[in-house]
């Protein structure tokens, strides 16, 4: 964790593949707010509403009024590091391929102390910030960086924590979607390595490719059964990162069944095909897999009158999602939902703005990536449903049009 | 069993007869007809295992397969165009089985076609063929031969951004067909009975407008037809039962005498 992270080596193909070894995952349902906020990439605890108290670790009843009052709320992520431990052996089979592993205690502003993992350059009776992340088992999990220190971020940390793309291998699994010229520069810029992207139909035309320099593309269907099975064994253990971007947005009636053949079924498909290998390397040495990214309309939450059956597909693609992240739990493979607005792009010219750029949606995939979120909204109308939606399901369901 | 029968199998048990298979192979990457977004598109064939021999099925193989009525080698019926939609028995379940079986004229233009993807057969082309072969029977097939299904992918479907650039007949040239000549229907190798184009034509898709205003049938995505003799050859074309169906796929096949 405290080695700077240089391109992976290859792997010896004579030694056993390195397999994950899970974190205990057995949360408390009160504990698992903070994976709930690390999800959304927000630092939140509990807070007493009778006394004000804020509470760590997590609690049925607060532990100064025994009030069971308690609510999650946004906390000012500031505090003190008064002390530190570093652990050289464990019998926690994750740690003891990674010593040695710092952690400390922080005296937050508000008076609860927590337990943090610390960044190596984190110093006692120094000030420090705090970023919830999701822990390779992912649970919740408080890392301190020192504050108003000219570090930006921990690579190895990122790694740990989160599915940085920096030498990863990505798949970008629809080539002819708006997204994916946007996503192939993004990933690019962020160090990929290889980037994988997928076309269907490969006797049309398919202008977009040309701004793809360096990209791979690779023959990809999602709903052709047979074209999945032939990419994941052609490179299923070369796709580190996943971006499932595939977009078919028309509102015919005669699309419906294609909205789902594409949106749903593609997706069970690729979950199927790509899921077991990914899970399989992500304790990997060097290169592992690390996450298995959705984009899905904020549609999927709202419906929608004229795109009905796209709406409907893209709910079923964010259940698909949340069924294979309870698959892929165990094996800390992250699965991110990119939630996003109506794209800028020729299919949505009728829509309304404000939308999408693809370039917007792809650097909030890729700093989602790094901080390791399972959740990012993407676009103004998206944040805005997700957040009536979020706050009142059933105000929201009352409001929609 | 009849004399002609009788020598008929005995013609394809020695290989006197030839069988020749006009048809492509029902594949998920073979090009489908692409129609502008703002339609309702075809849907191209897939096909996903039901069982092989494991534990979905352990003694047997099968597979659920779909697609469009227009999808690879496949059949137009009469009601497929607007113009056919009143002929009498004009979907493929209504259709007399007995049209099934009909002799074919092969015109060759691949020559002309390997030098210009937009070329149409014309009236002079047919003049041509029957002043060789003589004229061309009432209820014959007619197939034109461009060699395109020696083409793969990209370069069959041939798509640039002005459309698909593929060869087929000219307005004339099917007027002649059917309205002098009879034809039982029009084959082609491309993925529509009509050339890439020939939305601009007048009248647009001439060879759907007037074959099936007709009454008459289309074959296309045919293939092997250099394996035929301009002509001499029977051609079994019999399109799946579906109710109401505008078209299926089939297999299309050619009896040639063997050379």
């Amino acid at each position: 964790m405290t080695e700077a992270h240089g391109r992976p080596t290859k792997r010896n193909p004579l030694l056993p593949l390195r397999v994950a070894k899970p974190l205990p995952a057995a949360r408390s349902r009160a504990a698992l707010g903070l994976a709930a906020a690390a999800a959304e990439g927000q630092f939140r605890l509990q807070v007493c509403e009778e006394c004000g108290a804020t509470q760590y670790p997590p609690r049925d009843v607060c532990g100064r009024c025994l009030s069971g009052a308690l609510k999650w709320r946004a906390v000012e992520p500031k505090g003190t590091l008064i002390a530190t431990t570093t652990t050289r052996i464990s019998s926690e089979l994750y740690f003891r391929e990674r010593p040695p592993w710092l952690t400390g205690l922080v005296r937050l502003e508000s008076g609860a102390s927590v337990v943090a993992h610390l960044h190596p350059e984190c110093r006692v009776g120094g000030p420090v910030r705090l970023d919830l992340k999701l822990d390779p088992a992912g649970r919740g999990a408080v890392y301190a960086l020192p504050e108003g220190s000219a570090v930006a971020a921990d690579e190895a940390a990122a790694r740990a924590f989160g599915a940085d793309p920096r030498h990863r291998n990505a798949l970008i699994v629809d080539g002819r979607a708006s997204t994916a010229p946007a996503l192939a520069r993004a990933f690019r810029e962020a160090g990929a390595g290889r980037v994988f992207i997928g076309l269907s139909e490969r006797w049309r035309p398919a202008p977009r490719l040309e701004k793809m320099e360096g990209a791979e593309i690779v023959a990809l269907d999602v709903s052709d059964p047979k074209s999945v099975e032939q990419l994941v064994d052609l490179i299923g253990d070369k796709v580190d990162i996943l971006v499932n971007n595939c977009d078919h947005f028309r509102s015919e009636a005669t699309e419906s069944r294609a909205a789902f053949e594409i949106h749903a079924l593609g997706a069970l498909r690729l979950a199927g095909g790509f899921g077991p290998v990914m899970r399989a390397r992500t304790g990997e040495a060097g290169r592992n897999s690390a996450a298995f990214v959705h984009v899905i309309s904020a549609l999927a939450l709202a419906g929608s009158r004229e795109y009905g059956a796209y709406a409907a597909a893209q709910a079923a693609l964010r259940s698909i999602s949340q069924t294979l992240r309870a698959e892929s739990r165990a094996s800390g493979l992250r699965i991110v939902d990119v939630l996003t607005g109506p794209l800028d792009d020729e299919w949505r010219q009728s829509v309304r703005p404000p939308k999408v750029a693809p370039s917007v949606l792809a650097n909030a995939l890729i700093a989602a990536l790094r901080a390791g979120r399972e959740e990012v909204v993407v676009g103004d109308i998206a944040k805005e449903i997700h957040a009536k939606w979020a706050e009142d399901p059933g105000l929201f369901r009352q409001e929609q049009p | 069993m009849s004399a002609s029968l009788a020598a008929f199998a005995a013609d394809i048990a020695n290989g006197r007869i030839r069988v020749v298979d006009l048809t492509q192979t029902l594949e998920p990457d073979f090009p489908t007809i692409v129609l502008p977004p703002e339609f309702g598109q075809a849907a191209p064939f897939r096909i996903e295992e039901i069982s092989r021999y494991d534990a979905r099925g352990p003694a047997w193989y099968w597979n659920n397969i779909s697609f469009g009525e227009h999808t690879g080698t496949h059949f137009d019926a009469p009601a497929h165009w607007v113009t056919g939609r009143d002929a009498p028995n004009g979907t493929v379940d209504s259709i007399d089985p007995q049209r099934f079986f009909a002799p074919a004229c092969v015109i060759d233009c691949s020559r002309a076609c390997a030098g210009d993807p937009d070329y149409l057969l014309e009236p002079a082309d047919i003049a041509a063929f029957e002043a060789a072969h003589g004229r061309i029977r009432e209820r014959a097939w007619v197939l034109m031969r461009s060699d395109w299904s020696k083409r793969k992918g990209a370069a069959y479907a041939n798509l640039r951004d002005d459309g698909a650039h593929t060869p087929g007949p000219s307005a004339e040239a099917v007027r002649l067909l059917v309205e002098a000549r009879g034809i039982l229907g029009f084959g082609t190798e491309t993925i529509g009975t009509d050339a890439g184009q020939a939305h601009q034509f007048s009248p647009p898709y001439p060879a759907h407008t007037l074959l099936h205003g007709a009454g008459r049938y289309g074959l296309q995505c045919l293939c092997n037809l250099d394996r035929l003799p301009p002509v001499g050859a029977m051609i079994c074309a019999a399109p799946l039962k579906i109710v109401g169906g505008s078209g299926s796929p089939l297999r299309v096949l050619a009896l040639t005498p063997s050379a």
